[in-house]
């Protein structure tokens, strides 16, 4: 559901000819650029900027890849002196993607609490980060009536109110409905990402 | 040799400044780190020992048994949290959590096993609450330089689980400081030790975990 992508994620520390999507071979790179090496750094961003296109493809919504992708490559760039080059490089590096990935989904989460509080509609799923293939596969693990409610409000963007009239249920038990399944969904994937 | 696609979109950019901007790192080493805090506490214990050492003397000489089963309990909850804080620094680190449950059992079950489990005389006798303060206020101020020092190297490391971190730091700095306090305390009762040493404990872990994730940088 939400391991690696289809991409080579594998540990290597010798450098060899590969697509730039595969991030093994990366750590002698990196070894150099720790050493100052601008020329190896440069190939080492353009490699995970390749592979965060891709990781973060089938996670969030197309016109947050590139804001995803910078902040992760940011973080790299912040965390390169906790690299280890006797380690691989592609669980470092894929750690740390997660992570901002991960970071995204919950400020957009806690957006979304703000949101329900105001009781404003629920609407605009299209700018939502989190995609709505990953939503649907995250929907299958939390309960029924959960994820009805976050179905109807994210997927298919009805109000609240709407929501209560068309399910039968009080707003206030819409909201927690909503809120225990975001925090399930949530929990999922960082589990799913540990 | 190496074949890359150029980088497209806004991220070029920035790939390039990152590039350009790069210069010689100074790699983090956890064993380095590790070297540092343990000087840092070694100091620290050798100042109270010079402060209170007669009347560590003079509790050993006592009751050697659970003086030496409390020290290991708590020096050894501070050892085991320590360690896995520094392990959770690594951004590939996996969650510990079954680690942290068997360190934290363990010990605990040892210190119940061995200490003074004797419940007579009522719970004020026990909990003694105008010495417990002490206690508890004391631990929490032993506990200042272990919380410090975990915090500088977590700011300096890579946690991609800043709240997990910050409860190994919590436990870890709030055992050290009762381990420090409880090497003059001549209390050996389980029902006070829960009570203010653990809740000196529980205090330094809250605020590590109110606190810590947000000093966490990325």
């Amino acid at each position: 559901m939400t391991g690696s992508p289809n991409l080579k994620v594998v540990g290597g520390t010798q450098a060899s000819s590969r697509p730039a999507t595969d991030l093994s071979g990366l750590g002698p790179l990196m070894a150099k650029a720790q050493n100052g090496d601008k020329a190896a750094y440069n190939q080492v961003l353009t490699a995970c900027d390749a592979w965060l296109k891709i990781f973060l493809a089938r996670r969030v919504a197309p016109e947050s890849v590139d804001d995803i992708a910078q902040e992760a490559l940011m973080a790299l760039h912040r965390k390169r002196h906790t690299y280890d080059p006797e380690k691989p490089f592609a669980p470092w590096f894929v750690a740390i993607a997660r992570y901002k990935w991960l970071d995204r989904l919950r400020q957009h989460y806690r957006a979304d609490e703000v949101e329900l509080e105001d009781q404003a509609s629920v609407g605009g799923h299209e700018s939502a980060v989190v995609s709505k293939m990953v939503l649907e596969r995250l929907l299958s693990h939390i309960p029924e009536n959960q994820a009805e409610a976050i179905r109807l409000a994210k997927i298919e963007g009805y109000a609240l109110d709407e929501i209560a009239t068309m399910t039968g249920q009080s707003l206030s038990s819409v909201k927690v409905r909503i809120h225990r399944g975001m925090k399930r969904m949530m929990k999922k994937l960082e589990e799913a990402n540990a | 040799m190496h074949e890359f696609n150029a980088p497209s979109g806004g991220n070029a950019d920035l790939i390039r400044s990152l590039s350009d901007s790069m210069s010689p790192v100074r790699r983090r080493r956890s064993g380095r780190e590790m070297m540092i805090l343990a000087g840092i506490l070694a100091l620290q214990l050798a100042g109270t020992l010079a402060l209170v050492g007669v009347n560590s003397a003079a509790v050993l000489t006592h009751n050697p048994s659970m003086f030496i089963a409390k020290a290991v309990m708590l020096g050894g909850l501070s050892l085991g949290f320590t360690l896995l804080a520094f392990r959770s620094l690594d951004p590939e680190a996996p969650r510990q959590k079954n680690f942290a449950y068997a360190i934290g059992g363990a010990l605990l079950g040892f210190g119940i096993l061995t200490l003074d489990r004797n419940f007579g005389g009522g719970a004020m006798n026990i909990l003694m609450p105008s010495k417990g303060i002490t206690c508890l206020l004391s631990s929490i101020s032993f506990s200042v330089p272990m919380f410090i020092g975990l915090t500088m190297f977590m700011r300096g490391g890579a946690s991609t689980q800043p709240s997990l971190t910050a409860l190994f730091i919590g436990i870890a700095a709030g055992s050290w400081g009762v381990f420090v306090y409880g090497l003059q305390c001549p209390f050996m009762n389980i029902g006070y030790i829960a009570a203010w040493y653990g809740g000196a404990v529980l205090l330094v872990t809250l605020a590590a975990a109110a606190i810590l994730p947000r000093l966490n940088r990325w």
